[in-house]
C-alpha cells in the first residue's frame, strides 16, 4: 500500500493514524512522514485525540531515529502534563533509543518507585535487556514480571518469542497455551501453537499439531498456513509407523488439505504455474524436512 | 572455496526486504544458475521468505518445496540463504536466525552460500555491499568473497529507491500466506533498476 | 453518501409524521371532550400513522448510525494477521535497522 501524501487532508491522516493505533500496526516511517507532511501544523484541530497522536508520533520517531521530532512532541506533552509518569516513560524511551541504557533504567526505576502497580515501565526494562542482546536476562525478568501480572497476554506472547529465540520450544508452547486460554477463538494462536509443536517434532507433537491446525481451519477456513500445516502433519503421520487405518486416514486428510490450499490460491494468484508448485509439495515431501531433532 | 557474484535483482530484493521490516529479523533464499561458470557462483535472484516468526519450521518447509520447484522451472537452483538479524549490532553468523535452513540447502547444493545482512550498512547512502557472505568448507561456515555486478550503479540505484519508499512493495512468503494475491516472485522487481526508478 | 442523505431526509420526515400523529391524537381527545362523547379508542388512521412513522424512524436511524458488527467472534479474527496480532508497543525495541535507515544516520567506522 502506498499513500499519496500530497493528496491527504489532515482528517484523512487522523483517520489513518487512528486505524493504525486500533489495529496496532507498526508503520513508523509512514507515521513520521505523514506527520511531517500533513499533520504537524494541524494537530490542534484534532481535539482530545491530540495526545494520543503525539504519543504515537513520539514512538514512531524514536523507531526511525528522528530524535528532533520525538523531543519536540515530548516537550509539548510535558508542558501540558508536567510531572506525568506517562510522559516520563517517553523520556526513558528516548534515552533508550539513544543507547543510554543506564540512565533510561534510572528513570524507569524512579517511575516504578512512585507507582508500584505501573506495568509499563517494567515492560520497558525488559525491552531494554532485549535491545542489549541479553535475552536470557530478559527471560528471567519477564518470568518475574508474569508472577506479578499474570493476565498480561502481551507479556506471555513476548516470553514465547524469547523462548523461541533460545530454541526452547517446550516452554514457548506453554506460553502460547496461556495466550490461547485468553483467546480461544483466535485461529492465529491455534496456528502458532501448531507450528511450535510441529517444529518440536516427534510423533506425539505432530499429532498435537494436527489437532491445533484442524481447529485453526475450523475457525478460519481460509487460513493458508493452517492448510499447508495440516498437509505436512498428515503426510508425516501417513509415512509414520502408526496403525495402517490411521495412516490411510492421514493420507486422505493430507490430500484434502492440499486441494483446499490449491483452490484458495488459484483464484487470486498471479504466480506462473502456481498449481504446479503446489502439486510439487506432494511429490517432494520428505526431502526437505528441517525439524529441530 | 567458492566466490559469489550477486546480480542487481537479487541484491535489490534482499535489501528491500530488510528495509521493509526494519524492526524484525527477515530471511530468504538465493537462486543461482544450475551450472556455474567456473568457480564463481552467480546469484541471479532472491526470494524473500519470512518476517513474522523465523523460528518455526512448517512454512519454511512449504516454501522450500515450492521455491525448489519454481527454481527448477526457471532453470535455477536454490543456492543460498540470507538472513538479517533483528538486533542492530548482530552481524555474526552465530546470531543469524534459522540457520538450519542454510545447512539444509548446503546438503543439496555443495557450493551454497550464507549471506548475512549487516544492519549497520543498510543505509540511505549505500556505498558498499551490506552483505557478509559465507561459504561452507570443512564442516563450518567461513567467510567468502563476494561482489555485485555493476557495483556502483546497483548501490546508487538501491539508495535512490530506498529514499523513495520502494521497499514497501516487496512481497515475501509471509505476505503471500496472509493473502494469496501477493506474489512472492516479485516480478516487478525483475526489471533493471533504471526502469524501476521511472516507476517511483 | 447519496443514500445516507436520503436516509436522513426520511428520518426527519418520520419524526415529523410521528409528531403529527401525537398532535392528531391530542386533537382527537379535545374534539371528543367538546362534543361530550365517550372515549373508546383512537381512530384507525392515527394508529396506522403512528406505527408506520415509528418503523420509518427506526429503520433510518439504523441506516445512519453505522455498520453492524458481526455477532460471531471468529469473523472479526479472520481478517487479522500476525503482523498486527504479534505487535506489542510496550515491548518495542529501538536497536534495529531503522536506525541506519534514518536520513540523519552517520555510519561509524568499524572493522569487519
Amino acid at each position: 500500500m502506498s499513500l499519496n501524501y500530497e493528496e491527504m487532508s489532515w482528517s484523512d491522516v487522523r483517520d489513518q493514524f487512528r486505524k493504525w493505533r486500533e489495529e496496532s500496526g507498526r508503520h513508523s516511517d509512514e507515521v513520521v512522514q505523514l506527520w511531517v507532511a500533513v499533520l504537524e501544523d494541524k494537530v490542534q484541530k484534532t481535539g482530545n485525540e491530540r495526545h494520543l497522536i503525539l504519543e504515537q508520533v513520539i514512538v514512531a520517531a524514536l523507531d526511525t531515529a528522528r530524535f528532533d521530532i520525538a523531543t519536540k512532541c515530548t516537550k509539548q506533552l510535558n508542558e501540558e502534563f508536567p510531572g506525568s509518569l506517562r510522559v516520563m516513560k517517553f523520556k526513558a524511551m528516548r534515552l533508550e533509543a539513544l543507547e543510554q541504557y543506564d540512565s533510561a533504567i534510572e528513570v524507569l526505576d524512579a517511575i516504578i518507585e512512585k507507582d508500584e502497580t505501573n506495568a509499563a515501565p517494567r515492560k520497558r526494562k525488559i525491552a531494554i535487556m532485549k535491545a542489549r542482546g541479553l535475552r536470557l536476562d530478559a527471560i528471567k525478568e519477564l518470568n518475574a514480571y508474569l508472577k506479578k501480572f499474570m493476565s498480561d497476554q502481551e507479556a506471555w506472547q513476548e516470553l514465547c518469542n524469547l523462548y523461541m529465540g533460545e530454541g526452547e520450544y517446550g516452554k514457548a508452547a506453554f506460553c502460547m497455551e496461556e495466550v490461547l486460554l485468553h483467546n480461544p477463538h483466535s485461529h492465529l494462536i491455534h496456528q502458532r501453537l501448531a507450528e511450535i509443536r510441529y517444529t518440536m517434532g516427534g510423533l506425539e507433537n505432530i499429532e498435537i499439531a494436527r489437532t491445533y491446525y484442524s481447529q485453526a481451519i475450523k475457525l478460519n477456513p481460509h487460513n493458508l498456513r493452517a492448510l499447508y500445516g495440516l498437509f505436512l502433519c498428515c503426510s508425516y503421520l501417513a509415512n509414520s509407523k502408526a496403525v495402517s487405518s490411521k495412516r490411510k486416514e492421514s493420507q486422505k486428510l493430507a490430500q484434502w488439505a492440499l486441494e483446499q490450499a490449491s483452490i484458495h490460491t488459484a483464484n487470486h494468484t498471479t504466480i506462473k504455474n502456481n498449481e504446479k508448485l503446489i502439486a510439487s509439495l506432494d511429490s517432494a515431501f520428505g526431502g526437505l524436512e528441517i525439524k529441530s531433532n | 572455496m567458492s566466490e559469489y557474484e550477486f546480480s542487481e535483482t537479487a541484491y535489490t530484493k534482499i535489501i528491500f526486504h530488510a528495509a521493509k521490516y526494519p524492526h524484525q529479523a527477515v530471511n530468504g533464499l538465493l537462486l543461482a544458475e544450475k551450472k556455474p561458470k567456473g568457480s564463481v557462483v552467480q546469484i541471479i535472484d532472491a526470494i524473500p521468505l519470512f518476517h513474522q516468526c523465523l523460528q518455526v519450521t512448517p512454512m519454511a518447509e512449504i516454501a522450500l518445496m515450492q521455491i525448489d520447484s519454481y527454481a527448477d522451472n526457471e532453470g535455477l537452483v536454490i543456492a543460498g540463504y540470507y538472513a538479517a538479524p533483528e538486533n542492530f549490532y548482530d552481524n555474526q553468523i552465530e546470531k543469524a536466525p534459522a540457520a538450519k535452513i542454510a545447512d539444509k540447502i548446503q546438503e543439496n547444493f555443495k557450493n551454497a552460500c550464507f549471506a548475512i545482512v549487516d544492519n549497520k550498512l543498510v543505509t540511505l547512502e549505500h556505498n558498499r555491499s551490506a552483505l557478509q557472505v559465507y561459504s561452507y568448507s570443512n564442516d563450518r561456515w567461513s567467510k567468502a568473497k563476494h561482489w555485485l555486478t555493476q557495483s556502483s550503479q546497483t548501490l546508487e540505484g538501491v539508495s535512490l529507491l530506498l529514499k523513495r519508499g520502494a521497499m514497501r512493495d516487496v512481497i515475501d512468503f509471509d505476505n503471500h500466506l496472509d493473502n494469496p494475491e501477493n506474489d512472492w516472485t516479485n516480478q516487478f522487481l525483475n526489471q533493471s533498476l533504471k526502469d524501476l526508478q521511472k516507476l517511483y | 453518501m447519496g443514500s445516507k442523505f436520503f436516509n436522513k431526509l426520511l428520518l426527519i420526515g418520520g419524526f415529523a409524521s410521528l409528531a403529527h400523529a401525537a398532535f392528531s391524537a391530542a386533537h382527537h381527545r379535545t374534539y371528543l371532550r367538546l362534543t361530550e362523547q365517550e372515549w373508546s379508542s383512537l381512530p384507525l388512521d392515527i394508529i396506522l400513522q403512528t406505527v408506520i412513522s415509528l418503523m420509518i424512524v427506526v429503520y433510518n436511524i439504523i441506516q445512519i448510525v453505522g455498520d453492524f458488527k458481526e455477532i460471531r467472534a471468529t469473523v472479526d479474527m479472520q481478517a487479522k494477521t500476525w503482523d498486527t496480532l504479534g505487535n506489542f508497543p510496550s515491548f518495542y525495541t529501538f536497536n534495529h535497522r531503522g536506525r541506519a535507515l534514518s536520513p540523519s544516520y552517520k555510519p561509524h567506522d568499524y572493522d569487519d
